[in-house]
């Protein structure tokens, strides 16, 4: 045992340290790699679980909840209907949950919470600043709340909103409800703990009857909380279904976690995948390194070998090189993962309080599990890339060790059989592309990606054996010695060569892949907008413009816009996120006839608008493409929507495109929502006006119209679609920011491959010095190399990231979001890159090829 | 007249921190179409003197003229060019690139000089010259260690010139390969009026040069004439 770890500190531990670039630079490899993986998972996590607390802290104790699933609201009514709860020996409260948009500078959007104040304290705890809580008990058992909230037009302000704001009590608040600005008394300011703690303290909280106006619904709530004893819990839930009607959900509150978590699981996926590519390569620099380094040593593991060690010795002397580079690289990568958290959080919270939930993300939670989950996948990443070369050394014969030419002659050898298996690899990854999604989630498309790297990696010394020769002699054309030089020595140590262009390779697909997915994305959300986005004026509520989903649009202003001279049409539209079987989606009404006339959706079937929309009766309806896919259905097919009417039945008649949400929308006739939700009010409209009118101007005369006192927000088809890009690139951002990562990656993997290279070539640098090569003709050389690399890697990189970008585009994309893609070449971006890549290659060449200069002929020789 | 080709004057070479004192005071001369073996135990500075000689490195103190040429302070790249086309080097342990042919090996430096015309011819008469040509395609680790050191001697005979420098060229060879390697190098004297200053620490490689220089502990302590 002592032996083995002698010889690790002077055979393994002296090497690193004398090669301290190389070994800088394959840690590095690995440490982006782990910091990749665990900033974009924290991030994930920390949103989650931001989201997770809050439904915890509005919960409080409940164990039960009631919601509605189709429709926003639950009527009040349905609290007497359910008061034998209390002889069951449990408790119930209503709750409103919805958000408000401050009337200020940005239009913050918050919480508005409503609860009954009076309600028993094991539901909604609270306490303020002011010392008021639901907490205290008087003597004699009977609570007196000192509740101010109870008060018309008060609120309890949450300790953020009121530090943010510099608000106090008694100052008042100016909220968008509707058209209209309400103003509210500060009551109170929340602390942290209890209900004051959810959504961060972004969040007002008043009474449920204050609520109530809030929002404009009058006898109306969100949710009914109920604590009930766990043993009769089933029970409970069974006979509370049958007395209530299909469209209220009874749940455990948890579950309401668990429905985000399916919901935001695509865009999390995804995302975390794309990780992987980042650690994909880190493995490749350490398989690199660790290779090489073998190769290398032939001679001296022979020699050891000849003097009695034994194979298993030398295996765990690689073995421990390797848990050694894995946990340095780790842990560098769990500091610098940390940090990276932070502004991966930042890049997705947009996201997520766009489409999923609104809910303030500022700090990560570090999560341990996924700290160690990290470390770990660190660690075993580098481990299996080291087994490999692990091997190949315990392989090493003691008579072996001299012919070091030996190992390349067998890569050359095996070449032919190696592309043979690479065909075997893409072919599986091939057929992997057809095979369907798992959850929703393309595991296969993503096993189809790892196949296709594998393949093309195998398929290097194939090419590589056919491309150098070539470069070679097209040096040789030019009287290039120095060129002729780099060609044959990459070629003569080909199987060195192949793993540096393999993980060359590597990086630039996947900075290639994603700027196409990104570049073709772009492009079809483009297009789709100039298609369909044909009104001139696209109107809505401030409040809604701010965040709050649910504010409408009176149907009187709506008609007196319809009134005006200079308007053609308007075109209306009202949504509502619903749940549609646990999933969560969007329901709207839509009215049919002017979209017959004047819209321009674009249908899967390619028909036109206006045969679609024709042939739409009241218990027909359309569907978004990604709708369409994440439920498997398809025209002609019938869906079931629980309403508080009672169940609605809706025959599919078309299903068009749409890039504005995953989560999709069923489209039903606007008279049909408005019978079946008894919401007569409009979420937008979209106005299309007379031939030859300045659609400003008309802008200017609607907002004159309706008055200081309506609060609408009027785009117009410009500015609407620069909005779409806007939420567009902020969606992408984080893909962004991993595209950089993947440019980074590609220049380590170029700078550790040329100075594996150079330090493996220092004899040969040696002997070039006696033969008569100047330091110039020497830096040269390296240089040439690297720009060969840089130029087999960018070539090879760009046509596996075509393929993987085919793959993200028509399988991965389309199983996970089911959106259709118009592949599209970002072709200016492609030139940039390759240019950038050739540099790179050429920049990182310059430390080994000052190396190389600098060989000291004499000393390199004696070395050898 | 006899052309003086070499000449090194009160050189000194110290090495590095630990003050090794590889040669001391060193004076010699060798005119073109000489020779010279260099004797000595193992580390007596044999390989030091001939780098020096070769312009691959440079004395600590003391002058080295190549030619007429003053090497001992010319810039790098100027001393490169200046030697890459008059210095030839043979190797104990060959130093074939690996990664290359026995032909590509032979014809590095003239490619090196950029010297490119005829350049094919020249290595295939050298190569025929030496013995080699039947494994012009033959990668080193294919070659046995004669046929190996046959390869570095076309390398260094190839751009012709005029001195060759060998570092214990038959030490790793058995005693008939070793000869034929001497007779080749005594060839490039005789006919070719060549110089050679040769390394060795063998009394049969030494009995082929014209002169015989011993080195003791860097200094030299005896020189001897031989007639041919
Ligand atoms: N680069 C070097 N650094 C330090 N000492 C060296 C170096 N090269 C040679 N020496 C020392 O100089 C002495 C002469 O070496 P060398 O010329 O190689 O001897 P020879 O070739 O006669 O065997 C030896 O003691 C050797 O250890
Ligand atoms: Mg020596």
């Amino acid at each position: 045992m002592s032996v083995t770890l002698k010889l690790f500190s002077s055979f393994i531990l002296r090497d690193l340290a004398k090669n301290r670039l190389r070994t800088f630079l394959t840690i590095s490899g690995i440490a982006l790699g782990v910091a990749v993986v665990l900033a974009i998972s924290l991030a994930n996590d920390s949103a989650l679980d931001k989201f997770k607390q809050t439904v915890n802290l509005i919960s409080g104790n409940a164990n039960l909840e009631l919601r509605p699933t189709t429709s926003i609201f639950i009527d009040e009514r349905f609290l007497d209907e359910i008061n034998w709860l209390w002889l069951a020996d449990s408790k119930f409260t209503p709750l409103i949950e919805d958000n408000i948009v401050l009337n200020d500078e940005n239009n913050t959007l918050v919480q508005l919470i409503g609860i009954n104040m009076l309600a028993d304290k094991e539901f909604k705890n609270y306490s303020s600043t002011s010392g008021e809580t639901n907490q205290q008990e008087e003597p004699g058992g009977s609570k007196v709340v000192k509740t101010s909230a109870l008060e018309p037009d008060t609120v309890f302000v949450g300790g953020r909103l009121a530090r943010q704001h510099g608000w106090h009590i008694g100052d008042f608040v100016e909220v968008l409800i509707g058209e209209s600005v309400y103003r509210l008394k500060i009551a109170d300011v929340l602390s942290e703990e209890g209900i004051g703690g959810a959504f961060s303290g972004d969040l007002l909280v008043t009474d449920i009857s204050n609520a109530q106006k809030l929002i404009n619904a009058p006898g109306k709530i969100t949710a009914i909380e109920i604590i009930a004893p766990e043993s009769d819990l089933a029970q409970i839930s069974e006979k509370l279904r049958e007395q209530l009607p299909p469209d209220i959900l009874i749940q455990r509150p948890e579950q309401r976690g668990a429905q985000v978590e399916k919901m935001t699981r695509s865009f999390e996926y995804n995302l975390l995948a794309l990780t992987f590519i980042a650690l994909l390569v880190g493995m490749f620099l350490i398989y690199n390194t660790m290779t090489i380094s073998v190769l290398r040593r032939r001679p001296e593991i022979g020699t050891l070998r000849a003097l009695g060690t034994s194979r298993r010795t030398i295996f765990s002397l690689f073995a421990a090189e390797a848990i050694l580079f894995g946990t340095i690289g780790s842990i560098a990568g769990l500091a610098v993962g940390l940090v990276f958290a932070q502004g991966a959080l930042a890049a997705i919270a947009t996201t997520f309080q766009h489409f999923y939930f609104k809910q303030p993300l500022d700090s990560v939670t570090y999560n341990p599990i996924i700290l160690l989950l990290a470390f770990l996948l660190g660690v075993g990443a580098t481990v299996v890339a080291s087994a490999p070369p692990a091997f190949e050394a315990a392989g090493i014969q003691p008579a072996e060790a001299v012919r070091r030419a030996g190992h390349e002659a067998k890569v050359k050898r095996s070449a032919s059989f190696l592309a043979g298996a690479a065909i075997v690899c893409l072919a599986l990854g091939a057929m992997a592309t057809l095979a369907p999604p798992i959850f929703s989630f393309p595991v296969f498309g993503y096993v189809a990606a790892v196949f296709w790297i594998l393949g093309a990696s195998m398929l290097m010394p194939f090419l590589l054996d056919r491309f150098l020769p070539f470069a070679a002699f097209a040096f040789g054309k030019f009287s290039n010695a120095e060129g002729r030089i780099a060609a044959r020595s990459l070629q003569g140590a080909i199987g060195r060569t192949s793993v540096a262009s393999a993980s060359l390779m590597t990086g630039i697909a996947m900075m290639v892949s994603l700027a196409i997915m990104i570049g073709s994305f772009r492009q079809t959300v483009m297009l789709w907008v100039e298609q369909s986005l044909k009104a001139d004026l696209w109107i809505q509520t401030l409040a809604r413009a701010g965040g709050s989903t649910l504010s409408r649009i009176s149907p009187e202003t709506v008609a007196r816009i319809k009134a005006l001279p200079d308007v053609l049409a308007v075109s209306t539209f009202v949504e509502q996120p619903i749940t549609y079987h646990g999933e969560r989606t969007n329901l709207a009404g839509a009215d049919f006839t002017v979209a017959a006339n004047y819209g321009h959706l674009i249908f899967t079937s390619g028909e036109s608008t206006k045969q679609v929309c024709s042939r739409i009766h009241e218990d027909d309806c359309i569907v978004s493409e990604t709708f369409a896919i994440h439920m498997g259905l398809k025209r002609g097919d019938t869906i079931e929507l629980p309403t508080p009417s009672g169940m609605f039945k809706a025959k599919i008649q078309g299903v068009y495109y749409d890039y504005a949400s995953d989560l999709g929308y069923i489209i039903i006739p606007k008279p049909q929502f408005a019978r079946l939700f008894q919401d007569e009010a409009f979420s937008s409209c979209a106005v299309y006006i007379k031939p030859n009118i300045d659609s400003a101007s008309v802008r200017e005369k609607i907002l004159l119209m309706v008055g200081s006192q309506s609060h609408l927000f009027i785009k117009t088809t410009r500015e609407l679609r620069a909005e779409t890009f806007r939420i567009f690139d902020r969606t992408f951002s984080i893909t962004y920011a991993l595209h950089t990562i993947a440019i980074i990656v590609a220049m380590l993997a170029v700078t550790n491959a040329l100075l594996a290279l150079t330090l493996e070539s220092r004899r040969d640098f040696g002997i070039l010095r006696y033969l008569g090569a100047s330091a110039s003709q020497l830096r040269r050389v390296v240089l040439i190399q690297a720009g060969l690399l840089g130029v087999v890697g960018n070539v090879s990189g760009i046509g596996l990231g075509f393929l993987l970008s085919i793959l993200l585009v028509y399988v991965i994309n389309r199983q996970s979001f089911g959106w259709t893609v118009q592949f599209s070449i970002p072709y200016v971006f492609l030139i940039e890159s390759s240019i950038l890549v050739l540099l790179t290659a050429i920049f990182a060449g310059l430390i080994p090829a000052r190396l190389a200069a600098t060989t000291e002929a004499p000393s390199v020789m004696r070395e050898e | 007249m006899d052309e003086l080709l070499v000449s090194i004057q009160s050189v000194s070479k110290i090495y590095g921190d630990h003050k090794v004192r590889a040669l001391v005071d060193i004076n010699l001369n060798v005119v073109r179409g000489e020779f010279v073996a260099i004797m000595g135990r193992s580390g007596c500075g044999k390989s030091t003197l001939l780098n020096l000689i070769g312009g691959i490195d440079r004395p600590s103190e003391g002058s080295i003229s190549l030619v007429g040429q003053k090497i001992s302070d010319l810039p790098d790249e100027k001393l490169t060019v200046f030697r890459r086309s008059k210095v030839g080097f043979i190797f104990q342990f060959f130093n074939l690139l690996n990664t290359l042919t026995v032909e590509e090996n032979i014809a590095l430096p003239l490619e090196l000089i950029g010297n490119e015309a005829g350049l094919k011819a020249r290595v295939k008469e050298i190569m025929e010259t030496v013995g080699i040509d039947e494994r012009a395609n033959f990668y080193p680790a294919q070659l046995s260690g004669g046929e190996m050191q046959r390869t570095a001697i076309a390398r260094a005979l190839v751009h012709a010139p005029l001195l060759v420098i060998a570092d214990e060229p038959t030490g790793n060879l058995d005693s008939e390969n070793g000869t034929a390697i001497l007779e080749l190098l005594k060839d490039c004297c005789t006919n070719r009026k060549q110089t050679i200053i040769m390394a060795t620490h063998s009394l049969e490689a030494a009995a082929y040069a014209s002169r015989i220089i011993e080195i003791q502990d860097g200094h030299i302590v005896a020189e001897k004439q031989q007639c041919r």
